[in-house]
């Protein structure tokens, strides 16, 4: 059996709600792993990997050259969160937006992406009519990354992709988890089927 | 002279926010890394801050530890989200569906009360300080002492002195998360008194 793309979570799950990935685990798209069992053959082979906002960073560092393996075989990383402790070669630390006021954190969509696709990223930004769910700051891009959705007047690089040139691309999330970020469930998961779709569709060599 | 004071360092950004960050930082002697809590590590250490969100597996997996420090008369700080009763006994939780918008509405109150104003922990603090949203309610330890409730008057912070030789405070308050992730401001209006009242205590 071929290796699928692997979803590296870290938080306590209650066992009443039902985790999004659960259908995609069940049709073969996709394996979970608790943080705590991540070994390098899981990170090395996999064609793909997603990792929650609560990673551990200090155990995550370092798994940095596991990442870098599978980017150099073409593979696909989603990140989410704010990176403290970068744990993929390249990636900056989270620098938090200005606060402006309540217009400080409305979003602007700046490029287009598959996972973004039949999303309404604007509307995204505000839940109940407040700003900031979505993210609040970015994760310093790369040089020859590209900028998605934009936070803040100044356009911050809030979700940005790059595709690296020895290899492999990776998506930045400097956000809440993307799968969870809207108050409408069917958005949640048009989001959440448009993340695996991108990581199933990794080019990876084996 | 103030006890020493320590805290697990479960690794997500909003620990590195909390533990490290300079506004709390120097509140703490130690972080200790979940995996390495041991004798050695928690030697000469009389208080242990268990921040919110650190997965119960981590916790279990330690747990006669942890046990052996509140036996040698330490304390344990467990806050909310660490979920409590999955890795400690005598800890009966009640979960509630949070409602992270009541602010939103007119006159709004999630009724959090602070029923030991006086008490060293809770020092300068009002109600605001405690109120962000609810996750549940606690069935107290017998001969525990709450020190916050809910609206219904239901333990949401409590001191458990007489399971351990050393102390157990339990709360479903969990400003770990919220404050690292830069909202919320009542969870730093929180850990901005808190923390030092916990160094002090």
């Amino acid at each position: 059996m071929s290796p699928v793309p692997i979803l590296i979570w870290s938080h306590f799950k209650n066992e009443q709600h039902a985790s999004p990935f659960d259908d995609y685990v069940a049709q073969g798209k996709l394996r979970e792993i608790w943080e705590g069992d991540v070994t390098q053959h899981d990170i090395e082979e996999a064609p793909a990997a997603i990792i929650t906002m609560h990673i551990d960073q200090n155990r995550a560092v370092n798994w940095l050259p596991w990442f870098s393996k599978l980017l150099d075989r073409g593979g696909r990383i989603a990140i989410n969160g704010h990176v403290i402790r970068p744990y993929l070669e390249g990636v900056g630390t989270y620098i938090p937006a200005e606060k402006v006021g309540k217009s400080g954190l409305l979003l602007t969509v700046l490029g287009e992406h598959p996972i973004f696709e039949g999303i309404d990223r604007v509307a995204c930004g505000v839940r109940k009519g407040v700003a900031g769910f979505y993210g609040r700051g970015h994760n310093q891009m790369p040089s020859g990354a590209v900028a998605l959705t934009g936070v803040g007047p100044a356009k911050a690089p809030l979700d940005w992709i790059w595709q690296r040139p020895a290899g492999g691309e990776i998506f930045s999330h400097a956000g809440n988890d993307i799968w969870n970020i809207s108050a409408d469930e069917p958005i949640n998961r048009r989001l959440t089927n448009n993340l695996v779709n991108w990581v199933n569709n990794a080019q990876s060599a084996s | 002279m103030s006890s020493t004071l320590a805290a697990l360092q479960p690794g997500a950004y909003y620990h590195f926010e909390t533990l490290e960050a300079p506004r709390y930082r120097d509140l703490f002697d130690k972080l200790i890394i979940p995996e390495d809590v041991n004798e050695t590590t928690l030697a000469g250490i009389d208080k242990l801050y268990i921040p919110s969100r650190t997965h119960p597996k981590r916790l279990s997996a330690v747990l006669p530890h942890l046990f052996r420090f509140m036996e040698q008369g330490g304390t344990i700080i467990a806050m909310g989200e660490t979920f409590q009763d999955k890795w400690l006994p005598n800890v009966t939780f009640h979960p509630v569906e949070t409602n992270y918008w009541w602010w939103l509405e007119p006159h709004a109150n999630l009724g959090v009360t602070i029923e030991k104003p006086d008490h060293p922990l809770l020092k300068g603090m009002s109600d605001l300080d405690v109120t962000w949203h609810l996750h549940g309610w606690y069935e107290p330890a017998d001969g525990a002492q709450t020190l916050v409730t809910d609206r219904d008057n239901r333990s949401i912070f409590y001191i458990d002195e007489t399971s351990y030789n050393g102390r157990l405070v339990i709360t479903s308050l969990d400003p770990c998360y919220h404050h690292g992730s830069h909202f919320m401001p009542a969870t730093t209006r929180f850990l901005d008194k808190f923390l030092p009242n916990l160094r002090n205590w």
